[in-house]
């Protein structure tokens, strides 16, 4: 999370400094007619149709229409479907929020919801 | 020729022979060959690197693949006749990097086998006209002659066939005195003796000739359907593998129906388009309807809209790009 936001204290994109690491097969991030990006890293191979706000969003990270990630970090393969919302989370890799699931809370005072790897999280759990 | 972002339309063609389990791939090098070579290196991102088999690198001919309608120049062949009399292999596919498809080439190497056909050819349906695709006049699915061009619904020619070894040798012998002609047109009065059949293919399949068939083919991606055709999940298009950050979507940028690659920088607005890795957009720049390839900068305030923009371009700030769907900008490569 301190890498979002402008001017963080380690830049990621240093000519000087780059950060070696293994390289994925993945297509460019699409981001779709009604999706909207803001303040968020976007690994290869992501799918955004709803909104993501100040979020990490890993190789192969589906937001779906009209779902909604804020404050969150997607692990690879991480699903959010349409219509889910994803406030101040953690997703596993290829974990799955099912459509209009209501997943952590703004509440800061509360722990950070923390979805384990392959976990589906689907209504009413 | 950088592709969709982080690809170049070499990447199609290799990653379908290598996904359908070829592990020794020939490479004919056109006439300025340093691109292609940094581009591909040993062939390690395609699994090429192989003590048996893997990426041979070979010479063609000065002014080979440059003339027009010449795929398979027979002298390119001729001249690396050695890479096909020590190969053990039974068959032999081939492929131009002209055309951008994802497809399971086994299909066409089962129905060749399937066939008893002396040679089958990757088609499909023209969807419109274009003068730089090569036709087949069909008799039934039996190919008995070639031209230059298609038009709406004709047999376009997708570069791609599969062939005996041993046929293809004796084709060097038969054909010898006319090295200087492409392989399917040497063929043409012996389309009676060689049985030639056509292949449908009948997914996604767009040729790459000029700057209209480039930047039609790089919008197709943004249709969800077609990207989801390309680049089906377990038959991944390989490429060559940089050490990019993830893209950062800054505060306030504002980005629709686009493709950004890794290591893009976005403070600005950019829709409808294709960004190339580590492209930097500033706030109040806008880009529309364009592809801009890698390291290019676009300064605060400038607008960038129907334009392909090379890489490393810098388009400086309160400045504007416009070309229209019809007649794209192309703005050549920036200084390195």
């Amino acid at each position: 999370m301190d890498l979002l936001g402008p001017n963080p204290a380690f830049d990621l994109y240093s000519e000087d400094f780059p950060i070696m690491s293994n390289a994925s097969t993945r297509p460019p991030a699409f981001v779709g007619r009604d999706g909207d990006v803001d303040d968020c890293l976007v690994a290869n191979g992501v799918q955004v149709y709803g909104k993501a706000k100040h979020s990490i969003l890993s190789v192969d990270a589906y937001v779906g229409e009209h779902a909604t990630v804020v404050d969150s970090v997607l692990l690879p393969g991480a699903v959010v479907k349409n219509g889910a919302h994803v406030v101040r989370a953690i997703l596993g890799e290829n974990s799955v929020v099912e459509e209009n699931v209501n997943l952590g809370s703004v509440d800061s005072t509360k722990d950070t919801a923390v979805i384990g790897n392959d976990v589906v999280v689907g209504k009413g759990e | 020729m950088p592709f969709l972002g982080r690809y170049r339309l070499v990447d199609f063609p290799l990653s379908n022979m290598v996904n359908a389990g070829l592990r020794t791939v020939g490479m004919v090098m056109p006439y300025n060959y340093r691109s292609i070579i940094d581009h591909v290196g040993s062939g390690k991102d395609w699994n090429l690197d192989r003590k048996n088999g893997g990426l041979f690198v070979l010479p063609g001919s000065a002014f080979g693949t440059s003339r027009t309608g010449a795929r398979f120049l027979l002298r390119d062949l001729v001249h690396n006749k050695v890479f096909f009399t020590r190969s053990k292999s039974d068959y032999v596919i081939f492929s131009t990097a002209n055309f951008v498809y994802n497809m399971d080439l086994n299909e066409l190497y089962d129905a060749h086998v399937a066939s008893g056909a002396d040679v089958t050819v990757l088609t499909k349906q023209a969807s419109g006209n274009d003068a730089d695709v090569t036709g087949f006049e069909l008799d039934g699915s039996r190919v008995n002659g070639v031209k230059h061009g298609v038009s709406f619904g004709d047999t376009a020619f997708l570069d791609c066939f599969v062939i005996s070894r041993q046929l293809l040798l004796d084709m060097f012998d038969w054909y010898a005195a006319t090295d200087y002609l492409d392989l399917f047109e040497a063929m043409a009065n012996d389309y009676g003796r060689v049985n030639v059949q056509a292949y449908n293919f009948d997914g996604y399949a767009a040729a790459v000739f000029n700057k209209k068939s480039y930047y039609r083919s790089n919008m197709d991606a943004l249709d969800p359907r077609i990207n989801a055709e390309l680049f089906p999940e377990g038959r991944f298009i390989k490429t060559k593998a940089h050490d990019t950050s993830p893209a950062k979507f800054e505060v306030g940028s504002h980005v629709t129906n686009s493709l950004v690659s890794a290591g893009c920088r976005i403070f600005g607005n950019v829709g409808d388009s294709i960004l190339g890795r580590n492209v930097i957009v500033e706030s109040g720049a806008t880009i529309r309807g364009s592809v801009v390839m890698q390291d290019c900068v676009i300064k605060s305030g400038a607008r960038v809209e129907n334009a392909i923009v090379d890489r490393n371009n810098l388009v400086p700030a309160g400045t504007e790009l416009r070309g229209t769907p019809e007649d794209v900008l192309v703005k050549e490569k920036g200084r390195e």
